[in-house]
């Protein structure tokens, strides 16, 4: 018989982006990374609000770079963790070019992500979620509400909601993209509402040189390779996104103030962490993948 | 001269102690009836279960769409491909451990009709009721048993059988209440005396004399048949004439099972009545839930082949290792060999009961036209426990609602309770949700 260990694992991350229509989506990531990394967090599930399939396997391909591969060619059929798209509902987006070039360059193993290997978004935050311990998980969104609004709708969540997402923590470009699930959201999401505004976001940026200089260790690194295909090289990239993850995974660090108006609170700059806050995307978005020890399932 | 009486469909054939229901006959229909007032040809429901999933590299094809070439496993329905669909991605969260540890068997299985995840302990269970079981509620009064729970593998109900999960958790499918799992019949005879005998009639004494002369139920009840007979036409002279050919065969491979395993060892531990080889044991089983559907004795039965977590050895087929630990095969490719025969064994098997219920005309189809027989796991990857991507095989059409013959793949973490609401809205008893369904299964239905 297994027991579980007495101590709570690190926060568990819900990731509900736009990743494949901005590349402080894929930063995200990359800094959620870099923290699950030094166990500060987990990857626990993510979801996507952007209907297209080349953008999944973006994010497959970052995780696949993240993920220990499996060189048991036995075991060669289990499939990775799902990561969760909205329906395309027949009309899936055009993939952007930079995600095809992303795609195209990057270090990777899956490209052959069809519809079917993705997963019900709503769903599978609800069953994520099922799983964690009452308080221990943050859920973080980029881009539209949709998703998060149709996990609200789900029969008998709410209660679930409430009782393990300790704050939702909301980038705020894009959110009105859908502004009846934004509506729902803002109206009955049952947990406090942390809000990432352009007002923080337009005051940082993540640094073009820390691609430049610190993503050598992979020469196909897929974060590097999505940065390079978003811009012509060298710019410095939005970092709302980055932000917000920032925040979720270590919100008692100081690096944001924090207004709060009922449920709903705000972040806000502080111009003296601003050196801090970007050295932190740089070293985190960075961050060699580490591989723990393969949890054994709960047999 | 032609009149409209018709044969009520819930005619019995009886005799001392014995009743014997009738298969759905011709003559049950009114003459000149329209499409209108046509009788109601009902659509069952089964759930056959195997125990510690299934090697899913010889469950799954490569491909959707028709049914083509199917993977090894599922080799013995190559006849059969027309119908039924193979479902993929269906997911049991329930069964997962959500913080409550080890025991995926005990949960896999408590969960899989239920949808919800059972209560860890081993004293106070605690399940739901499982979705078999509402609509055994609704259709069952109108048939003699509202359902029939059959299993193959003898096992306790009480104490722990996997990590501090009961063992009722294990080894019941069907749950009448949060609290009351219904216990499979694992004896051929005591399910044949449960389909065939009256026993409220019967007194200790009469069952006694008649289990002593071993006189066969038909004896019992043949006066009544020669009389029925002479008011059928002929082709359902045939019909009655074959179905109560088939209970007679039953009764003889009852027999015959009894004797040989008088000849058995007494150290191998079988009971009284159940036959000493898997194979003939499922044939009996099955047998008998087909006739149980065939006379519409009940439209709803539940299949534990063997109880979860099994560690059941395959000599007949030259495996003297365990089930369970075999599924632990830590991808040696000679443990996993083993488990993909015992997964073929299975299927075997249920593919001869696909083929009975498939020879038996009601109308213009077949039984197995008008059912819904799911045969399926609670595991997929036996070896890491995982309860995604379910194997999930639908035979039947659902009484010609669903078009068969074909590979669905749902995307990821698609509940398996969708199913189930399907599967009730078919069966007459629509339901908004059930367990953690978030909608209905699409893609099954003709239209």
């Amino acid at each position: 018989m297994q027991f579980a260990s007495s101590a709570r694992p690190p926060t568990a991350i819900l990731y509900d982006s736009d990743f494949g229509r901005t590349i402080d989506s894929v930063l995200a990531l990359g800094l959620l990374h870099g923290f699950a990394g030094k166990t500060q967090a987990r990857v626990s599930a993510l979801t996507i609000n952007f209907p297209c399939l080349e953008a999944a396997q973006l994010c497959d391909m970052v995780e696949a770079f993240y993920r220990r591969p499996v060189t048991n060619p036995a075991a060669a059929y289990l499939a990775a963790a799902a990561i969760g798209v909205i329906d395309a509902q027949g009309k899936p987006a055009e993939a952007p070019a930079w995600v095809k070039t992303a795609l195209s360059k990057a270090q990777g193993q899956s490209k052959a992500l069809r519809w079917n290997d993705t997963a019900v978004p709503e769903t599978l935050i609800r069953n994520d979620l099922a799983a964690q311990y009452d308080g221990n998980a943050v859920l973080v969104m980029t881009g539209a509400a949709t998703n998060l609004s149709r996990l609200l709708a789900l029969h008998d969540t709410e209660p679930l909601i409430a009782a393990k997402v300790k704050m939702l923590v909301i980038a705020e470009a894009g959110f009105e993209a859908d502004a009846a699930a934004a509506k729902h959201i803002l109206a009955e999401w049952p947990t406090p509402i942390v809000f990432c505004g352009n007002d923080v976001a337009s005051r940082l940026a993540f640094p073009a040189k820390s691609i430049e200089s610190d993503f050598s260790y992979a020469p196909e690194h897929p974060i590097a390779a999505a940065y390079q295909a978003y811009q012509a090289m060298p710019y410095d990239a939005p970092a709302c996104a980055l932000a917000a993850m920032l925040y979720a995974i270590r919100p008692d660090d100081g690096y944001f103030g924090v207004t709060k108006k009922d449920k709903r609170s705000n972040l806000t700059f502080i111009p003296e962490k601003h050196d801090a806050v970007v050295q932190k995307f740089s070293e985190m978005v960075s961050a060699k993948p580490v591989f723990p020890n393969p949890r054994r399932s709960s047999q | 001269m032609i009149t409209r009486k018709a044969l009520d469909r819930r005619t019995f054939l009886r005799g001392a102690g014995a009743a014997v229901a009738l298969p759905f006959l011709d003559s049950m229909v009114p003459a000149l009836a329209t499409a209108a007032t046509t009788v109601e040809k009902p659509v069952r429901m089964a759930f056959v279960y195997v125990p510690n999933g299934i090697d899913m590299r010889n469950w799954n094809p490569d491909y959707e769409g028709k049914l083509e070439a199917l993977p090894r496993i599922l080799k013995p329905l190559e006849g059969l491909k027309n119908d039924f669909n193979l479902l993929g991605n269906l997911t049991h969260n329930a069964g997962r451990a959500l913080l409550d540890g080890a025991g995926d068997h005990g949960r896999c299985c408590a969960s899989y009709l239920s949808g919800v995840q059972p209560r860890k302990t081993m004293v106070d269970i605690k399940a739901s009721v499982s979705f078999d079981q509402i609509v055994a509620n609704q259709v069952g009064a109108k048939t003699r048993f509202k359902s029939l729970e059959v299993g193959m593998e003898d096992a306790r109900q009480a104490g722990d059988c996997d990590s501090g999960y009961s063992c009722a958790y294990t080894n019941n499918l069907a749950w009448r209440s949060e609290t009351q799992p219904l216990p499979p019949i694992l004896n051929p005879r005591a399910l044949f005396d449960r389909l065939f005998g009256a026993d409220a009639a019967l007194s200790p004494e009469a069952r006694k004399k008649r289990a002593l002369y071993r006189r066969s139920i038909l004896d019992l009840v043949s006066s009544d048949a020669k009389r029925l007979a002479l008011d059928l036409g002929p082709t359902d002279q045939r019909k009655l004439d074959e179905y109560l050919t088939s209970v007679r065969e039953i009764e003889l491979q009852i027999e015959r099972a009894e004797k040989d395993n008088a000849r058995i060892d007494p150290g191998m531990d079988k009971p009284y009545g159940i036959p000493a080889d898997f194979a003939e044991h499922f044939r009996l089983m099955t047998s008998m839930m087909t006739v149980a559907f065939q006379a519409d004795l009940t439209r709803v039965a539940t299949f534990l082949v063997t109880h979860e977590g099994t560690s059941r050895a395959y000599r007949e087929i030259g495996i003297p290792d365990g089930h369970h630990p075999l599924t632990h095969h830590r991808n040696q490719p000679d443990l996993m060999e083993k488990v993909a025969q015992i997964n073929t064994y299975h299927v075997q098997q249920f593919a001869g009961w696909l083929e009975k219920l498939k020879s038996i005309k009601e109308g213009d189809s077949n039984l197995l036209d008008n059912s819904m027989i799911v045969y399926g796991a609670g595991l997929s990857d036996g070896n890491r426990h995982l309860h995604e991507d379910l194997p999930t095989l639908m035979a039947g059409r659902a009484g010609g609602k669903f078009k068969t013959g074909r590979r669905i793949v749902y995307r990821r973490e698609t509940p398996m309770c969708n199913m189930f609401v399907t599967m009730m809205d078919r069966m007459g008893v629509p339901v908004d949700h059930f367990g953690d369904s978030n909608g209905a299964l699409e893609g099954l239905d003709l239209t």
